[in-house]
């Protein structure tokens, strides 16, 4: 599956690829919002999947979410919001947007997995 | 009984503030050690006749073995130095003090530095709690490093400094920052835990950024305890600060609270400064 994985975090990043690259996932790195825009127009093919972190420079994750629900070309890729917006107002809010997946942070890596492969086999 | 520990303090400098402070205050006086223990003391007073660079380096030692505890470092001089004190000050030191002061100065000087820090009231622990909740889970889930809490306490004038600092910005009903500051040695053990390779794997990148997430994680988390309160606040994106042992400063009007916490034999500290919102504006 092709994921994109945006977190203003390297470490974050690089955390989701040492889990995911062994599954046999392909991982495309979005250092804030308005690269995710940039790879989906750019791109040759669409994502099976996105995992975004919610405060991040340029766009945020709420942001890229909002807009990528209104666009037709876009708004089937399910989206995982990975982020240290813990409490639940933010939780439900990004729920609503239409993110599939709510991770908070700190995460254990079969929270991660187990959330992808629910959503990727649903 | 207050505890006091000198070091390089001859035996008639040792003998003199043992007259001076009484039977109230437990003296040790030894030569300096590198890696001596020193959490146990109040108050650290290093004796020096000049201001060569090993002065600098054995306050810096000091400051580095006080684990950030809230142990005042002090400079013993013969006589008052005209030279700038503030290369003491930058190495840890909180005062310069000369022995030819009157003795009551010195009496009194030295005893203002061995009262205890304020510690916290029941309704400041409301806030500092989920952060140290916060702190012990992403060091578990993200690094598999059991830590522990040791203590918090408020930090007036301490010195507070380390090699790698992360901040945060907190804005909304409640507005503050959360700092957490480590040394080198722990700052890339936590790395390269959560990445699961050697401390020689991870980068100067790498570690910036890392700090910067945790503190992150740190304060998301605690987000979620402190809703409907008036400390709810929202984040900011983190800055790190880097620099073998940079202070970190406040505003003098600031309250800032100091959690100490230990992994094995190292140290770290999580400083919250957080003051809250208006009842009508907290969410």
């Amino acid at each position: 599956m092709k994921v994109i994985v945006a977190d203003d975090s390297m470490l974050t990043r690089r955390i989701v690829i040492k889990y995911l690259e062994p599954l046999g996932h392909s991982i495309l790195q979005a250092a804030n919002g308005g690269e995710v825009v940039d790879i989906l127009n750019t791109g040759d093919s669409t994502p099976d999947l996105i995992l975004m972190d919610w405060n991040m420079p340029v766009l945020d994750g709420f942001q890229v979410l909002q807009m990528l629900g209104k666009d037709n070309r876009y708004k089937a890729i399910p989206i995982i919001m990975l982020t240290s917006e813990s409490d639940d107002a933010n939780r439900e809010k990004a729920l609503s947007a239409g993110a599939k997946g709510y991770i908070t942070k700190p995460f254990a890596p079969e929270d991660l997995i187990n959330t992808i492969n629910d959503i990727l086999n649903s | 009984m207050s505890t006091l520990l000198l070091n390089d303090c001859s035996d008639k400098v040792t003998e003199k503030l043992s007259q001076l402070l009484g039977k109230n205050t437990r003296i040790v006086s030894t030569p300096f050690q590198e890696n001596r223990d020193i959490c146990e003391f109040d108050l650290v007073a290093l004796y020096s006749d000049n201001a060569a660079g090993d002065t600098l380096e054995k306050i810096k030692h000091l400051r580095f073995s006080t684990k950030f505890r809230n142990i005042p470092i002090i400079l013993l001089q013969p006589e008052k130095s005209p030279r700038s004190n503030r290369p003491f000050f930058s190495s840890g030191a909180m005062e310069t003090l000369a022995l030819s002061e009157p003795p009551e100065a010195l009496v009194q000087i030295l005893q203002s530095h061995m009262i205890p820090g304020r510690k916290p009231r029941e309704k400041e622990m409301e806030y500092l709690n989920p952060f140290i909740s916060s702190t012990k889970d992403v060091f578990s889930t993200m690094a598999s490093m059991d830590i522990d809490f040791r203590q918090v306490y408020f930090q007036n004038e301490h010195r507070m400094l380390g090699d790698i600092s992360g901040v945060i910005g907190l804005s909304g009903a409640a507005e503050g920052t959360v700092v957490i500051t480590l040394y080198w040695e722990l700052a890339q053990q936590v790395i390269s835990s959560i990445m699961g390779v050697t401390t020689e794997e991870i980068s100067p990148e790498l570690l910036n950024d890392g700090i910067g997430e945790i503190i992150n994680m740190i304060s998301g988390s605690a987000k979620r305890y402190l809703t409907d309160t008036q400390f709810y606040f929202q984040l900011s994106l983190p800055t790190v600060i880097l620099g073998w042992q940079h202070e970190i400063g406040h505003p003098e009007s600031s309250n800032v609270a100091v959690l100490v916490f230990d992994y094995e034999d190292k140290s770290f500290a999580v400083q919250v400064s957080l003051t809250p919102g208006k009842g009508d504006n907290a969410k």
